[in-house]
Order: structure tokens, then C-alpha cells, then sequence
């Protein structure tokens, strides 16, 4: 991450990399062994392609390799364009799936990236309503991601999120916005607005406090993933465009669910 | 939360020490890495907890936990239950401890039904207090 500190990137809104998902039978008893998912040879599922406008969000539906399987471990992975892992982004566990035959459970999982370069992962068992989320940050850390605003948008975004917490949980994570505000003020120079620059360090505090403020404020569904997504095109469709943005990208939109 | 004085670190710690914990060649240095972003008190510095939580050495991904116990990072939960899956009972016992920490969030519900039928007796003893403490019962 240090090579990148306080770098000032021109790109626009989408993303370079491929993102996916690789799913195993998750352990949920001791010295339970971990297989693939029909998913084999070591591929992984893209559900975010290079190219793909900005937000971005998708989900596919997955089901049990194994009778009695209680378990799913997610990993969230950068890909080559053929599929294959390149770079493990984090991963989960959602424990608590449906006690039925292989085959039988319907689990969606998701990933959604959003202006600010957070990636939000998230499963869910229809059956049982088991539910498992975790946000990452720092993938414009390994690729040109971190546009000049994202941290301006990353931080009104912690703001809004902040406000809509119980009270009792906003000091706290207000200081912590504080505090990462302070450092990039005394680290990376200031914007022209009075806002500080953007600089990995900066972007990966506000979305580890954006990650917090899902956790804290309960779940977020793939209707919300979409709603952003039509804001933005609304915004585009005003004529706010981002400067750069390629003519020919791909746009991944919403997936189908099954 | 109450934030400690770590040696009179400035606010300006959390990326050098998450730095530490991330590059270091030294355990004993990422742990105590880990520990003071704890001791830090700041939420953000779950950014480099999380990357700790699968370092090579136990005792560095022990730390890694404590601390996400004491910064109480809700967000944990997912990642919390995919160590306690790989790992022993020792590290299986730190993580209950901090989710008793942690104290709330149908998140980890998972961690907890996990734990309630492991076949360490002090795993389960763990389990069943921080389910009460999850139902407000302590």
C-alpha cells in the first residue's frame, strides 16, 4: 500500500479489474474437510467484469455440494479475464444454511462495488434467512480505482450513515472519521473545496467506516444495490458525466438471481 | 469507548502501525502491532485487522482477534466465523471472547451456533455465555 499513498489518480467510473467469487463447502465442524463447489478446476465466478460501469452490483444463486452441508465459505477474489483467481480480496463464512439434501438449499450471494471503490459482499440462505456481509476496501490500492472524488463521495456517504445510527453509536465512529480526516489533512495536501486529496490511506479508512455503518445500521438488500445503480444513471442522464469515462465499456448492471 | 494512550501515539498511527502488522518479518512486532491498533481505539484500523486474521502465526492472528474484540468492529462477524472454522479450540475460545466483546448483532449468531456444538467443553461454555449476552440475559 505504501507505493501508493497519497497517489492522484485521473480515471473515470468504472473498474479495471475482474472480481469474483469462489465457493466452498464451508466448515462447520471441526476437522471438517473444505471441497469446491461444482465449480472446479480453479476458477472463480465473475460477477463484476473489467470494464464495468461504476456502481456496479450482482448476484447469482448457489446451492450445497453435500447432504447435511450447514456451511458455505465465500472468498471474494480478483480474476484474470479466463476466470482464474488472481488475488484473494477476503472471504467468510455463513454458517446456519438449511439441514437438507445436496442440491437442495438456494443461497444468493452477491458483490457490489460502489463510486467510493467499496466492495460489498453478502450471502444469503432463502431457506433459513441465514445472512452473512463483509465490505473490503482497498482494491484501487492494486489498480486505478481511486478516482480524485472518491473520497469526497466515500465521505458523504460516512456522514449520511453516521446520522441515520442510534445515537449511542454515533461518537464513536464519528471521532474514527475525525481522526482519518485529520491524518490526510496533515499527510496528503488539500483539495481546492477544503476537502483533503485523496490518497489510499484516506480511502481505505472512510470505507472501513462505511463497512462499519452497514454492519451497525443492519442489512443492506440487492434492492438497494439497484436503487444506487438508477440514481446514478439518473445522475448521468442529467448530463453529469465522469471526464474520461470510456465510450466502449462494458456496464454490469444488476444480474439475474438463478 | 475509551481510547488509550499508546505511548503518546498521535492520531497518524493507525497506517504506520497497520503497516507494521502487514510487512513486518517479525511475529513478535506484528503482534504487538496488532495489540496497539486495538489499544488504538479506532475503528479504521479494522482495514489491516482483517489481513492479520490469516498470518501464518497464531499468535499474531490471536492479537489480530483481541483487538477486533476490543475496537468492537461489527463488520467482523463473517470473516470471525471463517477463522473459527479453520482453526484450533485455543484461537476458537479468543474469537468467543471477543465476541462477547463485541456483545450484539444477529451477525454473529453464526459464530455462536457454530460454537454451541464444538467438542471442546470450554468453547461451548463460551458459546452459551455469549449467547446470553447477545439476548441482554448477562
Amino acid at each position: 500500500m505504501s507505493q501508493t499513498e497519497n497517489r492522484k489518480a485521473t480515471v473515470p467510473a468504472w473498474t479495471a479489474q475482474n472480481i469474483g467469487i469462489e465457493v466452498f463447502a464451508g466448515r462447520d465442524q471441526p476437522h471438517g474437510a473444505a471441497r469446491a463447489t461444482a465449480f472446479s478446476g480453479g476458477r472463480a465466478v465473475i460477477l463484476i467484469a473489467a470494464g464495468a460501469r461504476l456502481p456496479a452490483a450482482r448476484a447469482m444463486t448457489f446451492t450445497t455440494v453435500s447432504d447435511r452441508q450447514r456451511a458455505i465459505e465465500v472468498r471474494v477474489v480478483r480474476c484474470t479475464a479466463d476466470a482464474r483467481p488472481s488475488g484473494m480480496v477476503g472471504r467468510f463464512l455463513l454458517p446456519g444454511l438449511c439441514d437438507g439434501a445436496r442440491g437442495e438449499a438456494r443461497i444468493d450471494i452477491g458483490l457490489s462495488l460502489d463510486l467510493g471503490g467499496v466492495l460489498r459482499a453478502w450471502a444469503s440462505d432463502r431457506a433459513t434467512g441465514a445472512r452473512q456481509e463483509a465490505s473490503f476496501a482497498g482494491l484501487w490500492a492494486l489498480g486505478p480505482e481511486l478516482r480524485p472524488d472518491a473520497c469526497s463521495q466515500l465521505a458523504r456517504g460516512v456522514d449520511a450513515g453516521i446520522d441515520r445510527l442510534p445515537r449511542g453509536a454515533q461518537a464513536a465512529l464519528r471521532t474514527d472519521r475525525d481522526e482519518a480526516e485529520q491524518r490526510a489533512r496533515a499527510g496528503g495536501g488539500i483539495h481546492r473545496g477544503g476537502e483533503p486529496a485523496a490518497s489510499a490511506d484516506y480511502a481505505t479508512a472512510l470505507a472501513t467506516l462505511a463497512g462499519e455503518i452497514d454492519a451497525r445500521a443492519g442489512r443492506r438488500e440487492l434492492a438497494d444495490y439497484h436503487r444506487e445503480l438508477a440514481d446514478y444513471r439518473r445522475e448521468q442522464f442529467h448530463g453529469t458525466t465522469w471526464e474520461g469515462a470510456p465510450k466502449t465499456g462494458r456496464e454490469t448492471g444488476p444480474g439475474p438471481r438463478g | 469507548m475509551q481510547r488509550k494512550d499508546y505511548g503518546g501515539q498521535a492520531a497518524g498511527d493507525v497506517p504506520r502501525l497497520g503497516k507494521v502488522l502487514l510487512l513486518s518479518t517479525s511475529s513478535e512486532r506484528r503482534a504487538g502491532a496488532a495489540r496497539a491498533l486495538g489499544a488504538r481505539g479506532s475503528s479504521t484500523a479494522y482495514a489491516y485487522l482483517r489481513h492479520a486474521l490469516w498470518d501464518s502465526e497464531e499468535s499474531v492472528r490471536a492479537s489480530a482477534i483481541d483487538a477486533i474484540g476490543e475496537l468492537a468492529v461489527h463488520q467482523s462477524a463473517g470473516e470471525l466465523a471463517a477463522v473459527y472454522a479453520w482453526s484450533g479450540p485455543r484461537l476458537r475460545r479468543v474469537i468467543l471472547r471477543a465476541v462477547q466483546r463485541i456483545g450484539t448483532g444477529a451477525a454473529f449468531d453464526g459464530i455462536i451456533s457454530l460454537a454451541s456444538i464444538d467438542p471442546d467443553r470450554r468453547v461451548r461454555a463460551l458459546a452459551i455465555r455469549a449467547a446470553h449476552i447477545r439476548r441482554g440475559r448477562f
